[in-house]
């Protein structure tokens, strides 16, 4: 077996800035399309604003960074995963349904560890607040 | 060139990608890097777990942009859609894992330096 995968062998300014563009495509795409990734962005957004308010320590902006990151990419990578079964297959089918479920868990998954790290870091302080 | 473990050829495939070369050249420099800096335990933990999910969301996004050269080779809209979200996905931890590498090591670097 070969692979058949046309190789782009230009390098240049060019194909960063391109690669930039399309990037920015799929996250407009994504935002209009995806409701839950607007929930994500909003959560992320207060979650940075409590931080600022909480004065977090550097620790634990890094990891509330990590959270953050791994949330919204899984979101964009599940998204890409569906687009990608419904280019293969319109019609309903039962391994269609797996792929498409099990994207969506894993997202799941890591929106409730970010919940968690959220939870184990903001919690403390709003306890000691009253 | 071929080879019967499927996780050695995935890695001769995925090091063709000129992306994952980048990311791995950038993950070898910013380890050397944290080794000069003496890092305690949990910048070690911090700054690995990083670069793993990098690469490990650069091999998805490769994987699916294969996926996607196979099932239709010509433009169609919903390859577009594929392809882009991928490569969104990528850039959005890119940034992330750069903010979160960068707060751990800039000050030490500022440190060293003497400013």
């Amino acid at each position: 077996m070969k692979y058949t995968r046309e190789e782009k062998r230009k390098f240049g300014i060019f194909r960063l800035v391109n690669s930039f563009k399309y990037s920015i495509d799929g996250l407009k795409y994504a935002l209009v399309h995806e409701q839950n990734l607007v929930i994500h962005f909003i959560i992320a957004f207060l979650v940075v604003l409590f931080g600022f308010l909480f004065h977090l320590e550097l620790f634990e902006w890094v990891i509330l960074l990590f959270a953050i990151g791994s949330v919204i990419s899984a979101e964009l990578l599940n998204s890409a995963l569906e687009a990608t079964v419904d280019l293969i297959t319109e019609e309903k089918k039962k391994n269609a349904k797996i792929a498409k479920d099990i994207g969506s868990t894993s997202v799941l998954l890591f929106a409730i560890a970010a919940a968690i790290i959220g939870v184990l870091i903001f919690l403390p302080k709003l306890i000691a607040l009253f | 060139m071929e080879s019967k473990n499927k996780f050695i050829r995935g890695f001769k495939v995925a090091y063709k990608e000129f992306s994952i070369k980048l990311i791995t050249g950038g993950s070898i420099c910013t380890l050397l890097l944290t080794a000069f800096l003496s890092c305690s335990f949990l910048e070690w933990a911090y700054v690995i777990l990083f670069l793993t999910m990098m690469h490990g969301i650069e091999f998805f996004n490769t994987a699916i942009e294969w996926m996607v050269d196979i099932v239709s080779p010509e433009y169609h809209d919903y390859a577009k859609v594929a392809k882009d979200c991928g490569s969104a996905a990528e850039m959005l931890f890119d940034f992330c894992s750069f903010t979160g590498v960068g707060i751990i090591l800039v000050p030490k670097i500022l440190e060293v330096v003497g400013v």
